[in-house]
């Protein structure tokens, strides 16, 4: 897991809001029931907003699809004088959260996959 | 090499291996240490009513681990009191060796995990930090973990641990619920603290505090300059202090509060403070039905680096 490379959907925007959280627009896959005449009648937003707080900015800054999660751990824990195993828990729970809400995938190397 | 002290047994270990699991039961438990990638050392206890036939076991152990298939090419160590097997488990070099610690009437077994090969400097080393943490002075016993170096009163039993991200907590209780004694660590500072350590200290003390009648003479165990006040604003009006001891900006507070059916008098001291070198919030706070000093906490009861530690 740590040599895992977090990428960003390429399709998300970013957005800087007022209050300095950072907002990341996915664009939604069209569910298969969302056909005319049913799509003339109930409306649905074409992307999903995932809002970050500060501290979670600072992890999606880091995943620039260079970094190794356990290089974004290194440098999360520097940046918040954490130990590695802090700042590995903090890490991955934003990372799975935003692996789940589509803002990012995470790369895997072949050997890994082949093992 | 890094200490550790739990249940009153210390340990020293790479600094880079940190604690990740934990039990808090005196009688049987467990704890393990990882670096980065994979554990590689686990300690466990078993608390025993006299001392055990510990070749025997450690023979009786051998046979069991060869036998059942677990580390076919177990072979026996002996390292001072310490006797186990050692041997490849999943392919993984391991050491299991036990003793007797009879201060603390238990046996303890000590796993060590080899990826890169046996490093017997480092086994021996380890194996010759284990040992029985006595008691303190007035029967306190130490504990130390997850950056916490925390002093409780003796006959009480650790009833909660915390070990998050920037958040590390040890809580003690006696069985009758009367004394209670509470260790924490705050990590990231920046992100949560909005205002000074004192506010935020003010707002984790029970509401109904008030402070004790009497007078007041305040002299800073560390001999430096502090100043007391007594805050009569409602509601809060327990009395608080701060002081300076080696960069350390200490908020203490203490006060009566009336707790239970009875309204009987319960005493709360406690106190925080900003670690320059680490960035760290530490907090220590006490109450009991005798008095809490909170005088005697910073660097006492809690310490949190080289500049606040009076002990060792």
């Amino acid at each position: 897991m740590l040599e895992a490379r977090p990428v960003r959907n390429a399709a998300a925007d970013t957005v800087r809001e007022p209050s300095g959280d950072l907002g990341i627009a996915v664009k939604r896959k069209r569910p298969r029931w969302h056909v005319p005449p049913l799509s003339w009648v109930v409306s649905l937003k074409p992307t999903r907003t995932v809002r970050l707080d500060r501290v979670g900015s600072q992890v999606w800054g880091l995943c620039d699809g260079e970094r190794t999660v356990e290089a974004i751990v290194d440098a999360f824990a520097a940046e918040h004088r954490l130990s590695f195993h802090e700042a590995r828990v903090a890490v991955t729970g934003y990372l799975s959260q935003l692996v789940q809400r589509g803002a990012l995938a995470i790369s895997i190397p072949s050997r890994n996959v082949s093992s | 090499m890094q200490l550790w002290v739990w249940r009153h047994i210390r340990v020293e270990l790479p600094e880079d291996w940190e604690m990740l699991q934990f039990s808090r039961n005196p009688q049987a438990g467990r704890c393990a240490w990882a670096d980065r990638y994979r554990f590689r050392a686990e300690l466990s206890w078993q608390a025993l009513s006299g001392p055990p036939d510990l070749a025997r076991l450690a023979s009786d152990y051998l046979a069991k681990l060869r036998l059942d298939g677990t580390m076919p090419d177990a072979a026996p160590v002996q390292s001072g009191d310490w006797r186990g097997p050692r041997g490849h488990e999943d392919g993984l070099l391991t050491s299991r060796l036990s003793r007797h610690l009879a201060e603390e009437g238990c046996l303890v077994e000590l796993v060590l995990l080899w990826p890169d090969g046996l490093d017997p400097q480092r086994e021996g080393s380890i194996l010759a930090s284990i040992r029985s943490e006595s008691p303190w002075p007035h029967g306190l016993r130490r504990w130390r973990a997850f950056g916490l170096d925390a002093l409780a009163s003796g006959g009480l039993d650790l009833v909660e641990c915390k070990a998050e991200p920037a958040l590390a907590q040890l809580a003690f209780r006696d069985a009758r619920a009367t004394r209670e004694e509470t260790f924490q660590r705050l990590g990231m500072v920046p992100e949560w603290l909005d205002g000074s350590v004192r506010d935020w200290l003010v707002r984790q003390v029970p509401r109904d505090l008030r402070a004790e009648k009497g007078t007041f003479t305040f002299s800073p165990p560390w001999g430096a300059k502090g100043y007391c006040a007594e805050k009569e604003n409602v509601p809060f009006s327990a009395r608080e202090e701060r002081a300076e001891a080696s960069g350390h900006q200490v908020e203490t507070v203490e006060g009566l509060r009336r707790g239970g059916l009875l309204r009987r008098p319960v005493h709360h001291a406690a106190a925080a403070w900003l670690c320059p070198s680490d960035g760290r919030l530490y907090c220590v706070g006490i109450s009991g039905p005798d008095g809490a000093d909170s005088k005697g906490l910073a660097g006492t009861r809690l310490s949190c680096c080289e500049g606040m530690t009076r002990r060792d």
